[in-house]
């Protein structure tokens, strides 16, 4: 994993987390690596680590048993939730970058509709 | 917990240190960044016990560090061992001296450093030496460890190995580590604190997550603001 | 958390130290040897010069290899040896323990050596010889002792004078060389002092000469190694304390 290091670390180990949920590449029940295993696969401190554990633990998306390890909680709604509210990010984020630039709804509407054809078109090429 | 109050110290012309004042938690990795000649190393010795303050007190754990030298485990930047020592001899010189010489720690991290232990520590490569430093600095489960540039002179993949050694010691046994570099971008996401040293004194210190929230840059990007301002005073 | 022992530091010390001296050690029982056999079989009336010249080597040689305490500062070994939780008085004296080593085994050999070579050259004189002296064996050890005080005396000497010099970052060879020469001629004043009361106590002064061949001066070289013995101690306390509570890196 490469972190941006002008951000704090642990804010982006829940990214991370949040993201691989969103795209299903983890599920609800799911066991994830322990703090310490993760830890030393990306090299960064324990503590970071620890705090980011424990503010997903917070935020109820991961719960620690002890002696087994820390789970995804088990709950598809949560799953739901992570995805619609990373979605809800990125699209405040592009629509605030858009009407920075000058741009109407509508007018952002149609770019955005023209922008998936065209994408349709090169991915058909391929 | 380490204090430095009011530390100064000087050598001939030089004033290595200038009325240095600082409080070090327990179970910190503490990175200790700075440009050559900052008085990195004249910390770390000084917190070894084997350099003292002109002025000022240090204390390790409550201790003076010559009282505390049984706690802390101090890995100069040179090479401090008999070159006509094999690894087994140096370590089983250490294991004499340190009751918290850990034999089990030393095999585990003897083969996961790939190391041999007939290696005369004169004859090897630069980087094999790096990590038989190492290796012996932490096999001991020390309270204290004091680690002055270890990436130095090593590769890169060597760095990643050593990098890894440390979190899992780190992880294992919570100790407090102090590692001075002036390469910061080897191990900005391994410190909880981090302490910019430059000619003598301290220009920042804080804890590196929020540093980065606070000034939205790079370990790496502080430093060079920091020195930056410190040098147009 | 159980802590090593004083006894194991000081052994685990020693053995770094001998270690060290182990070639000068080879030399000298090659010395004693080679120099003594050719002197038997090439040279016979040379076995007593010998006998004197690998003696001599055997006590030269430990106060030649104290110097090598500077060296730890050279090859920068003096970063393990200053971060060690162990005293100045345990390091310096593994370092003295090891140089006495180095003198018994050297002095051995060339004792050894040289006694059979001059025994076998001259049997009949050397058995008159010793007929003559009284408590020839006594006196040879109370001179063996007398000779261990004496280097002791002056490696001690070396390692206060190193110990000094190291105190200033720059000249410190010269200050070491200074503080040596300043040290021993001062010693050696106050030892020939009391020596002095020693040798009218004894009754070996000028004109109290005892009748005798070979008289007996057993006593007074026991007195005066036990000065010796004193004086190097205080010599080697201050060593140590200098290198406890003044050196740095």
């Amino acid at each position: 994993m490469d972190f941006n290091k002008a951000r704090p670390i642990y804010q982006q180990i829940i990214d991370a987390y949040k993201k691989a949920l969103a795209r299903g590449d983890i599920g609800p029940g799911d066991r994830i690596l322990s703090q310490r295993e993760y830890a030393q696969k990306i090299k960064v401190n324990p503590n970071t680590v620890q705090r980011a554990y424990r503010e997903m633990e917070m935020m109820g998306m991961v719960a620690t048993i002890r002696g087994q390890g820390t789970f995804i909680v088990p709950d598809p709604e949560m799953q739901q939730k992570i995805k619609k509210e990373m979605a809800e990010q990125v699209l405040t984020y592009f629509i605030e970058e858009m009407h920075a630039l000058g741009f109407k709804d509508e007018e952002i509407c149609s770019l955005l509709e023209e922008k998936q054809k065209s994408s349709k078109e090169v991915v058909a090429d391929d | 917990m380490i204090e430095f109050q009011n530390v100064s110290k000087r050598f001939g012309t030089v004033q290595a240190l200038d009325h240095i004042d600082l409080t070090i938690d327990e179970g910190k990795i503490v990175g200790l960044f700075g440009p050559n000649g900052a008085g990195k190393s004249t910390m770390m010795k000084i917190m070894a016990g084997v350099n003292r303050a002109d002025t000022g007190t240090v204390s390790i754990g409550g201790q003076t560090p010559r009282q505390a030298k049984e706690f802390v485990s101090y890995l100069p930047e040179i090479d401090h061992f008999y070159p006509w020592w094999t690894l087994k001899e140096a370590a089983d010189f250490l294991r004499a001296f340190y009751g918290d010489w850990d034999q089990e720690k030393y095999g585990h991290l003897l083969e996961f450093l790939k190391l041999q232990e007939d290696m005369k520590l004169g004859k090897i490569s630069k980087g094999q030496r790096a990590k038989c430093k190492i290796l012996l600095a932490v096999s001991r489960n020390a309270h204290y460890l004091l680690m002055d540039e270890p990436f130095s002179g090593i590769d890169i993949l060597t760095r990643e190995e050593i990098a890894r050694t440390l979190i899992q010691d780190f992880a294992d046994h919570q100790q407090t580590m102090i590692i001075s570099t002036h390469e910061i971008g080897e191990i900005e996401a391994m410190v909880d604190q981090v302490i910019f040293l430059d000619q003598g004194q301290i220009c920042l210190e804080g804890e590196a997550e929020e540093l980065r929230n606070e000034w939205g840059l790079s370990m790496v990007g502080i430093m060079k603001e920091v020195f930056r301002h410190a040098n147009s005073r | 958390m159980p802590t090593a022992g004083k006894g194991r530091r000081f052994w685990t010390l020693y053995k770094k130290e001998l270690r060290e001296l182990t070639p000068e050690i080879v030399i000298l029982i090659a010395t004693s040897i080679l120099l003594n056999v050719y002197a038997y079989f090439k040279a016979a009336p040379l076995t007593g010069l010998s006998l004197t010249l690998t003696v001599g080597l055997a006590a030269f040689l430990p106060f030649i290899s104290s110097f090598k305490l500077s060296r730890e500062w050279k090859n920068q070994t003096v970063y393990l040896m200053m971060s060690l939780p162990a005293s100045g008085a345990l390091i310096l004296g593994a370092k003295l323990t090891a140089l006495m080593t180095e003198l018994v085994i050297g002095g051995l050999a060339a004792g050894t050596a040289g006694g059979l070579a001059i025994m076998a050259s001259y049997p009949g004189e050397i058995k008159q010889l010793m007929s003559m002296v009284p408590n020839v064996y006594s006196n040879l050890a109370l001179m063996a002792l007398f000779g261990l005080v004496n280097v002791m005396f002056f490696c001690c000497i070396s390692f206060l004078a190193q110990v000094l010099g190291k105190l200033v970052r720059k000249y410190s060879g010269l200050l070491s060389f200074v503080s040596f020469i300043a040290i021993l001629i001062l010693l050696s004043k106050g030892i020939e002092m009391i020596n002095a009361a020693g040798i009218t106590h004894f009754g070996l002064g000028m004109g109290l000469n005892p009748p005798l061949p070979f008289p007996d001066p057993s006593s007074y070289i026991l007195y005066s190694s036990i000065i010796v013995a004193i004086v190097s101690v205080l010599v080697f306390i201050a060593a140590a304390l200098i290198y406890d509570r003044r050196l740095e890196l």
